[in-house]
């Protein structure tokens, strides 16, 4: 039997492609029961060592097999011309489109080779770690149903007032906008809400949430959002008085 | 706005100006930006973008004839200095490496598919490759290459991806319109030796020793081969 190594292809298309190479097959003329039995032929091999990347394969080998049976019936359908319809012919347009990218993916591999090869000032250590840190941890544009949903968050485990009767409430919006504005300029990096709303009351919550609405709308402030949706950030915006 | 003026820079002309810009930036810059600082500094409304390109060009030009191992180049829509690759080696070594790693061809692949048929959704992506391309999508998300650009109409509204300026800017492109054309499917039918150099290196060991290599075959096929135009890399031989 041909052997051919495995986990080589990028997928059962890949497969495919490699046979009517290998074998100089007229892509529009594919012996499809030749090719379905090589093709069954790799997927058991391919189930006993990797049952994960079998299912595409064998999802491929049932299309083969229906396509082999449709060739041998006579053809019923026919296309707008009164041609009949080869089975064939979906696979070998998914090949040919396939073909296509493959052939683009090798293009863009010399792209980058080149690319790689031209170094642009300071890809420095320093560069490169912080990118592979927000790799980790990449921040969105924030959007207000996310804002929405970090503050409906940190209400529910702000602890409950057991106080009773009439209070003044001790923050007010100003206050905390020059609280935020302070902590900002304090804090060079970006800093984080739930680091300043964190175990606070609900009315410290609710105050800083509108300053920070309000400074946002000024565009003092910045907003970023991590990806898990429970926070986000807040940063000295672009607008420093110009 | 004030800007002290000194005479040191106004006697500086564009060519100066773009050469220092561009020396002192880490990041691609267009050339608005740049005809934006001069403007500022010159009080006036600051040169053109052709001007610039123009500077650009020829500033290219005197690094050439003058023996300098960097050039500027059009990345992302901006401009950039990066060093030719002959010295690349040597960066090598200092800098450990750390960013010419080669993709993964199902990265690459997947990469391809997005690049040119942006914006496009997961499920579409997987039907153009046949596979599942969960893994390489997220790779390429976490890498910076493609982006999450909303969501699609269709059924279950899915994310639809799309490519960065990064990306531009790692594969040396100025925009989208820069991608290789996607060859025509008779183009590639038509040419059928076109396939097989770029694959002949991931071919499967065994199999390239049985097989002979498809170009030495010629002889026997020539008749069919008569649609054959070019080669890929060398031309006719």
């Amino acid at each position: 039997m041909y052997r051919v190594s495995l986990a080589q292809f990028e997928g059962p298309l890949d497969l495919l492609l490699f046979f009517v190479r290998r074998d100089e097959l007229d892509i529009y003329d594919i012996p499809i029961s030749q090719i379905a039995d090589e093709f069954l032929e790799y997927v058991r091999l391919l189930e006993v060592l990797d049952l994960d990347r079998a299912g595409e394969f064998i999802y491929m080998s049932a299309l083969l097999i229906e396509i082999k049976a449709r060739m041998m019936l006579p053809r019923t359908e026919v296309d707008e011309e009164g041609e009949p319809i080869d089975p064939r012919t979906e696979l070998v347009n998914k090949l040919l489109e396939y073909m296509r990218f493959k052939d683009a993916a090798s293009r863009l591999d010399v792209l980058h080779d080149d690319r790689g090869r031209r170094h642009e000032r300071n890809p420095n250590d320093e560069l490169v770690e912080r990118l592979s840190e927000s790799e980790e941890e990449p921040v969105y544009k924030v959007s207000l149903f996310q804002m929405v949903s970090a503050l409906k968050r940190l209400l529910e485990s702000a602890p409950e007032e057991t106080l009773h009767g009439v209070r003044r409430y001790e923050y007010t919006v100003s206050l905390q906008r020059d609280f935020i504005i302070e902590r900002l300029h304090a804090q060079k990096e970006a800093v984080s809400f739930r680091s300043i709303a964190q175990k606070k009351t609900k009315p410290f919550v609710i105050a800083t949430f509108l300053a920070i609405l309000e400074l946002v709308r000024e565009g003092i402030a910045r907003l970023m959002v991590s990806v898990d949706a429970d926070d986000f950030f807040l940063q000295m915006g672009s607008l420093n008085g110009s | 706005m004030e800007v002290e003026h000194t005479d040191v820079v106004l006697e500086a002309d564009l060519l100066e100006v773009v050469e220092a810009i561009l020396f002192v930036s880490d990041d691609p810059v267009p050339a608005n930006a740049i005809a934006a600082s001069y403007g500022e500094v010159t009080g006036d409304k600051g040169p053109s973008d052709a001007a610039i390109e123009g500077a650009v060009n020829r500033l290219n030009e005197i690094y050439a004839e003058s023996g300098r191992i960097f050039r500027i180049h059009r990345w992302a829509g901006g401009f950039q200095m990066a060093t030719e690759p002959r010295v690349d080696p040597f960066l090598r070594v200092m800098l450990e490496s750390q960013r010419v790693r080669k993709m993964s061809r199902s990265l690459l692949e997947t990469l391809a598919v997005v690049a040119y048929r942006q914006p496009i959704s997961k499920p579409e992506v997987d039907s153009i490759r046949g596979v599942d391309t969960g893994y390489a999508l997220r790779k390429l998300l976490e890498q910076g290459f493609l982006e999450i650009v909303g969501r699609s109409d269709t059924v279950g509204r899915p994310l639809i991806y799309g490519t960065t300026d990064m990306f531009l800017v790692q594969f040396g492109l100025d925009s989208l319109e820069d991608l290789p054309k996607l060859k025509e499917l008779d183009e590639l039918m038509k040419d059928p030796d076109l396939q097989i150099p770029a694959e002949a290196r991931d071919l499967p060991p065994e199999t390239t020793s049985e097989q002979a290599p498809v170009s030495d075959a010629t002889e026997d096929h020539a008749e069919e081969r008569e649609t054959n135009t070019q080669s890929p890399s060398s031309g006719e031989e």
